[in-house]
């Protein structure tokens, strides 16, 4: 689960980084003209900074969120439950 | 039964008079620079020495940029030389790690408050840059990856690896224990975090090595990229950017790690050795950079254009002399004494200090030499060649930031460890 989260994190932090500086902001090229100058979204250059961030942050998410612990003491399963014993009752 | 009373390590939390009035001093110099700068904002930048360059003879940037590009360079030190004590897991070199990184950390702060003040609107100009940067521009690099994600970067890294310490003093007594708490984030120091923690602090450093090169290589393209300014325009500015930033960052290490040595009485933690690893790296660095210098210089005399031997001139035998040879002397003579400690295999503390400082000097005149003869003598335009001689507002502002830096280092000391907590200072 930590894995998942930290490298959906890096992911989608190389992702956004990437399409906001390829896609969303000014283009690249010779500026021949004023769609040159200016962003395609306003406030790409914010979203490339979230991304850069986002892929540091995984690191910190996968150090901080604590390993998922195996339960101690499973549940029987039906299978294990012996005969006559009656079936543990759900908490909610 | 005697009570076992317990002090976090290295004077954390304690105050004596000496660290009181040195406070009270960068207080008062601090809040100098802010006044200075408030006066430049009430006025305007007339209120500095800077001038638009040709018409009215002066330059546009001017020390703000100079420091600006200095404290960049600074922070280069800090981070790089974590990240190799990690990569190369170099045992001895620990202590050193957490004042590097926390070296990089205030001055990359320090080198966002010095470009602030060389804006007419601050605010306007920082706001306009998350809107609108192109990524086209040095400044698109400069802005996003200098001071967004290499700073991010090292927080994060800084973070990370005061945890295992973090969690250590929260085990003492103390007004701070919630903070300590709070930084150790439930960290127990068990195997399994341990090694969790060495795999992600290895692979941060990998990333933020080549993060770093381009961040300085692109503060260098701010000046290399520009084609019609005699002086600028040249594809050595962004290595020699890279390899400048390392010689004033080590130096200014140096410097740090001997001063907290001294304060601390940690020569057993601090030995020489440590001293010795740096100075044998600030020496190839400085060897690095005589070689461009060398090559640089060779480039500006051999067959120039008209502009460039203006500009040369002006440098090598004119008014910048003084500065020129300044910077190239401090450099030569800080290698010199590395180099001949280095053959002769002894070394001196004091020497290497010396060295560190030695090339501070080199470190700062070169960045006025970089940032102000282009602009006044450089012009490709029929202008008379300008002036610029900085006011009392921007040497104000600038050593306020010195000693917002030196408070900022000051207090964190008093808060949290500046090393790394070793097994006999743990506690029970």
């Amino acid at each position: 689960m930590r894995g998942m989260i930290a490298l959906l994190m890096l992911l989608g932090g190389i992702a956004l980084a990437a399409v906001s500086y390829f896609a969303l902001a000014a283009p690249l090229g010779p500026p021949i003209g004023p769609e040159y100058s200016n962003p395609r979204l306003l406030g790409a250059p914010a979203l490339f900074i979230l991304g850069i961030m986002l892929i540091f942050l995984s690191a910190v998410a996968y150090e901080l969120i604590p390993e998922a612990q195996p339960s101690a003491h499973p549940a029987p399963t039906p299978r294990e439950v012996p005969p006559g014993a009656t079936r543990p009752a759900a908490h909610g | 039964m005697a009570a076992r009373v317990e002090r976090l390590p290295y004077g954390i939390g304690r105050f004596s008079a000496g660290w009181i009035v040195l406070i009270v001093v960068l207080l008062a110099i601090v809040a100098w620079g802010i006044f200075a700068y408030s006066r430049q904002f009430v006025e305007g930048l007339i209120v500095t020495g800077m001038r638009d360059i040709g018409t009215m003879g002066g330059s546009t940037w001017g020390l703000y940029i100079t420091f600006d590009v200095y404290f960049v360079g600074v922070s280069f030190a800090g981070i790089t030389t974590a990240a190799v004590i990690r990569l190369l897991n170099l045992e001895s070199m620990k202590p050193v790690a957490r004042m590097a990184e926390l070296l990089t950390i205030i001055s990359l702060i320090l080198a966002g408050f010095s470009v602030l003040p060389d804006l007419g609107q601050p605010i306007r100009g920082i706001v306009n840059l998350f809107l609108y940067a192109r990524p086209q521009s040095p400044f698109y690099g400069t802005f996003t990856l200098v001071v967004a994600g290499y700073l991010f970067a090292s927080l994060v890294y800084f973070y990370l690896e005061g945890r295992r310490d973090a969690a250590i003093v929260a085990r003492m007594p103390s007004r701070l224990q919630w903070f300590y708490r709070l930084w150790a984030a439930g960290y127990r120091d068990t195997p399994a975090e341990r090694q969790r923690h060495d795999m992600v602090s290895f692979l941060l450093a990998i990333g933020i090595l080549p993060l770093l090169v381009t961040a300085h290589s692109t503060l260098g393209f701010v000046f290399g990229l520009q084609v019609g300014r005699p002086g600028w325009f040249s594809a050595l500015q962004a290595p020699g950017f890279v390899v400048m930033a390392g010689i004033s960052g080590i130096g200014l290490l140096i410097a740090i790690v001997a001063v907290i040595r001294a304060l601390l009485g940690e020569q057993q933690r601090l030995p020489l050795p440590v001293f010795r690893w740096l100075g044998n790296l600030l020496m190839m660095l400085i060897a690095i950079y005589l070689y461009f210098l060398m090559v640089d210089w060779l480039t500006a005399t051999y067959q120039p254009q008209e502009h460039e031997v203006k500009l040369t001139s002006a440098i090598l035998t004119g008014e910048f002399a003084w500065m020129y040879w300044s910077s190239v002397l401090s450099l030569a003579g800080a290698f010199l004494v590395l180099f001949v400690q280095f053959v002769v295999r002894r070394h001196s503390l004091a020497l290497i200090v010396l060295s560190g400082l030695l090339v501070q000097v080199a470190a700062v005149l070169k960045r006025v030499l970089l940032v102000v003869p282009s602009q006044v003598q450089g012009t490709l335009l029929p202008y008379t060649p300008g002036t610029y001689s900085p006011s009392w507002v921007e040497y104000s502002v600038i050593v306020g930031l010195f000693a917002l830096g030196t408070l900022l280092y000051v207090l964190f000391m008093k808060v949290f460890p500046i090393m790394e907590v070793h097994e006999s200072e743990q506690g029970g």
